[in-house]
């Protein structure tokens, strides 16, 4: 036994109680470990705990266009390309991108005189309700919709396939633009949710740096707002300004449709910054500039013709545009996806963004004839992109093509 | 003596007065000052020691980014909430854990320009491993054996001893820290009994809450040093619990109470820094961020590497020295030595504070070895036979000091006092620095953001064009969200899918490390639409097309993107 070890025992002996003063220290010990240790897991709580996102609002703000002009598309012409381009899935085996696009073209309200066409509603129901989209494609079909297993969650199936969405976020941010509220009942696989099932999930796994982002803007626009900024779970905090710079940091014409959905979303967001302030003076004054420099790109790239193509933006700081910006589906698709885009773009764009007068209109002509002269071969393979033309088409009069549409009599 | 001629008989008479009077020169020096011959090996070697991290060369990696923070935190006057060079990583939060660290690195670079660092590296350096052979002289009763303890440290220390950033003040803190326990517990000092009454001289409560709360603020390793504290309240209390098997008991003892009350003690100090207690938190929780898993020396320990080679020495020499000692092996040691072990072994960057901890453990043990061996008769005689250099001289004690001050004036370190220029950039910096590319990146500012290797990006914000923009630094790697951090980890590998990762980030200029990213060399030398700009023997820079673009036809609305994303 070592000498500390006697000294130890020899205080057993002489101490064979406990004494006061040792209660005493017990207690400071008891009383300052608990209070430590209790700040301590409050802390820990405060500080790893998950970053819930703000509240949104259940009915999306709408977001209208700011121009009538018949000179970009007459009436009749309108009513011409709309009824080109109804949504006639009615089926079997419906493309979910086709279908989505359309949703978001005509809106719920939508109803067609040809009994091939999807009615709005029909749409709807074939993106959120399980049931539909069994039909539709079978039971061994992986279902467009998904569920988390916590049941809070919700993502649209993406990618994978003609029974998928094309884009992150697409399926949602049409939904949001065409007015859908989040409490909106979803029918999935595993039973029944909300709309706003898809929203958290999609907050929850969104990152400023994601691949596909556009679409996310547009969703967060519609239904948040209000919201001044949200933290990501990768700990990052984001506000519209922030956003608003990641859509303005790729090169113009990179992304999908050539860039321009980046810009559709800096549009709608600078109106929806006019009610909710949602940016910074300067953000705000870096979006109109940013929407500025690109109308004088189009307007100087614009060909004689009226229309646009993948080279749009022309030279930029970093210099000219990579060779080989075109899709697979050819140079007229090419332009009419271009032109389309741009007019739907500047259909909600501030005036001081907007091009002049001659630009618009020429482009709008362009639009028309270019999809008069389509195949219906052309006309389906095209459709999503040509749902933005017959949409811009719209806009520029003023409304959403299903308040201009028409039924045949 | 002089002889004085002189005719005078009077006068003669007076200097042979005079010569009878003077004695030789003496030099009046107390004995404790004179030292032994050998010990001018011991000053020696510290001199070597000092001017060896003196010379060496300032490192490429983060040291750079540690003193932009400090300028920035001196700029600003306020510590950064956000990371400011790095701006994928806006909008994430930053706890300047090292901010103290990083003011005195970026005070020492505006006295001193680089060799300001330089200096204060081998100073902080040489000073942390003389308090460690101070501590250890206490435990081991002899400073030869004390300081063969601190070399020991050093070499387990091997594969970062030449890392200067913040930790190093740590490192000092943990020194002091360590000799604040040796003087605290009589028990590991040589020269006292066995026991340990509790008594606990009164300037180890001052100075253990002191260093605490310095080192919290000074760097963010500060936990390690509550980790021993508590390892010697575990310790102490299991010796007594052991002993006596009464709780109560534990509570009674006061050397228990003593190191439960410095652990306390050093918690509520350590919160006095710009974050209160959540700093403390967030160094805890700061190993759990995902992005430090590719991190090298947040990895566990390998054996076949720098720092396993190290560490399975010490284990060896652990195993021989306390098969032959025949000290006692106490608890404390024990608790504090598996914890620290533990530590190594999941996280290789430990090891920094494992040897202090390990030769704190051994020393009493390599001193009874070390004993044992000196009462051998071979050593006892080789002893008698060397007497000359045990032999205390004034003239030893004078020597030491023109070896300390030829140490000075042969070192860098004495431009700042007898003047001079400082060291040629290919001495003063690591030879991998990127010298030439910062140089080629000045006169040609990068447009948008700047890919290169991470390790690279503390010094190209540093000394590159003002306001570059690095896709990564290393200063940024635990701040950066987790896509960001593995979008740079391929684009640095030069996975597939490279142009396309460049593309999302509007990436013009990208910088090669050609020793260490071969395959990223390779893709960047046949990608289209890039060219080669600069190249030298360590880098190469390729810039997006290669021409500098004509003037645009009209002024670009917005800057580059990456100019609107800094903070």
């Amino acid at each position: 036994m070592s000498q500390s070890e006697q000294n130890v025992g020899a205080a057993v002996q002489s101490k064979p109680f406990v004494s006061r003063g040792v209660i005493v220290f017990a207690a400071v010990q008891a009383v300052f470990l608990m209070g430590v240790g209790g700040f301590a897991a409050w802390r820990y709580q405060e500080l790893t705990k998950p970053h819930l996102p703000p509240v949104p609002r259940n009915e999306p703000i709408r977001i209208t266009p700011l121009y009538d002009r018949p000179e970009v598309v007459s009436d009749e012409q309108l009513q011409r390309v709309l009824h080109l381009l109804e949504p006639r899935f009615r089926g079997r085996n419906p493309q979910i991108n086709h279908v989505d696009h359309a949703l978001r073209f005509w809106g719920v309200e939508a109803v067609f005189s040809d009994p091939r066409s999807l009615s709005g509603i029909e749409m709807r129901e074939l993106l959120l309700d399980h049931r539909r989209f069994a039909a539709a494609w079978g039971d061994k079909k992986k279902p467009f919709l998904v569920p988390d297993t916590t049941g809070d969650g919700l993502t649209f199936r993406t990618m994978e396939g003609k029974a998928s969405a094309s884009h992150v976020d697409h399926t949602l941010a049409g939904l949001a633009e065409v007015g859908t509220p989040l409490d909106y009942p979803v029918i999935t696989p595993n039973g029944e949710t909300t709309l706003r099932a898809g929203l958290a999930q999609s907050l929850d796994e969104f990152s400023l740096n994601q691949v596909e982002y556009e679409w996310s803007t547009l969703a967060y626009l519609h239904y948040l707002p209000h919201a001044t900024s949200f933290r990501t779970t990768e700990g990052q905090e984001i506000t519209w300004d922030r956003l608003a710079d990641r859509l303005m940091r790729q090169r113009l014409a990179q992304g999908v449709c050539f860039g321009n959905h980046r810009l559709h979303a800096l549009a709608l967001m600078l109106r929806a910054d006019e009610e909710f302030e949602m940016l910074s003076e300067d953000g705000r004054a870096k979006v109109i500039a940013h929407l500025q420099d690109a109308t004088r790109r189009l307007v100087k790239t614009q060909s004689p013709e009226g229309y646009w193509d993948g080279s749009w933006p022309g030279e930029e700081i970093d210099g000219p545009q990579p060779d080989g910006i075109t899709s697979p589906m050819g140079a007229q698709a090419d332009r009419l996806l271009a032109t389309g885009h741009a007019l739907e773009w500047w259909a909600f764009a501030p005036p001081e963004c907007l091009p002049p007068a001659d630009v618009i209109e020429r482009a709008g002509q362009w639009l028309v004839h270019g999809v008069e002269e389509l195949t219906p071969s052309q006309l389906s393979r095209f459709y999503p992109f040509l749902s933005h033309v017959g949409r811009a088409l719209s806009l520029w009069r003023g409304q959403f093509p299903a308040e201009v549409y028409r039924p045949l009599s | 003596m002089p002889a004085v001629i002189d005719q005078n008989p009077e006068a003669n008479d007076a200097v042979e007065t005079a010569s009878t009077d003077v004695q030789p020169l003496q030099v009046h020096l107390p004995e404790k000052w004179q030292l032994q011959t050998w010990q001018l090996g011991v000053v020696l070697a510290g001199a070597l020691f000092f001017m060896y991290h003196n010379y060496m060369r300032l490192f490429y990696s983060d040291v750079w980014g540690h003193v932009a923070y400090g300028n920035w935190i001196l700029d600003h006057e306020q510590l950064p909430t956000a990371e400011p060079f790095v701006p994928l990583a806006e909008g994430v939060e930053v706890t300047a854990t090292a901010w103290g660290g990083q003011i005195l690195l970026a005070l020492s670079g505006r006295g001193g320009g680089a060799e300001g660092y330089s200096a204060l590296f081998a100073v902080i350096t040489t000073l942390t491993y003389a308090v460690y052979a101070l501590a250890f002289r206490q435990q081991m009763g002899r400073l030869g054996w004390a300081c063969l303890a601190s070399f020991l440290v050093w070499a387990v220390n091997w594969g970062r001893h030449a890392v200067i950033r913040p930790e190093m003040f740590g490192g000092l803190c943990f020194a002091i820290l360590i000799a604040c326990l040796v003087s605290t517990d009589p028990r590991r000092r040589r020269d006292q009994d066995e026991t340990d009454d509790g008594q606990t001289p009164w300037l180890v409560w001052l100075a253990v809450p002191l260093v605490m709360m310095l080192w919290a603020n000074l760097h963010g390793s500060f936990v390690v040093g509550l980790v021993l504290l508590g390892c010697y309240a575990v310790g102490r209390g299991i010796e007594v619990l052991v002993s006596t098997w009464n709780g109560w008991l534990v509570l009674e003892d006061r050397a228990f109470r003593r190191w439960l009350i410095l652990t306390e003690l050093a918690v509520l100090a350590a919160c006095i820094n710009p974050y209160g207690f959540d700093l403390l938190m967030h160094t805890l929780l700061f190993p759990n961020n995902p992005n430090l898993k590719d991190i090298m020396e947040w990895f566990s320990l390998e054996m076949v590497s720098l720092e396993g080679i190290t560490v399975g020495a010490s284990w060896v020499i652990t195993l021989i020295v306390l098969r032959r000692s025949r000290a006692v092996l106490r608890a404390t040691d024990i608790v504090a030595f598996s914890v620290f072990t533990l530590a190594v072994i999941l996280r290789v960057r430990m090891v920094a504070w494992y040897g202090p901890v390990w030769m704190l453990m051994l020393a009493p043990h390599l001193r009874d070895v070390l004993q044992q061996i000196a009462e051998t008769k071979p050593v006892q005689k080789l002893r008698d036979d060397s007497e000359v250099l045990f032999r205390r001289s004034p003239h030893n004690t004078l020597i030491a000091g023109l070896i300390v001050w030829l140490a000075f004036t042969f070192s860098p370190i004495s431009m700042f006092v007898l003047g001079g220029k400082a060291r040629s950039d290919s001495v003063l910096y690591h030879s991998d620095t990127p010298l030439g590319v910062t140089e080629y990146l000045r006169e040609n500012p990068p447009n948008g953001l700047v890919a290169g290797p991470q390790w690279w990006g503390d010094w190209l914000a540093w000394d590159g064009p003002e306001g570059i923009q690095m896709m990564m630094t290393t200063n940024a790697v635990h701040v950066a969200p987790p896509t960001v951090w593995q979008d740079y980890l391929r684009v640095a590998n030069g996975d597939p899918g490279l142009s396309r990762r460049l593309d999302k980030y509007r990436i013009n200029t990208l910088i090669v490390h050609k020793e260490l990213q071969t395959e990223l060399e390779r893709t960047v030398r046949r990608m289209a639409g890039w060219t080669l700009v600069y190249e030298d023997d360590i880098a190469l820079v390729a810039v997006r097309g290669g021409e500098k673009p004509t003037e645009p036809e009209f002024i670009p609305a917005v800057p580059t993107p990456a100019v609107a994303e800094k903070p």
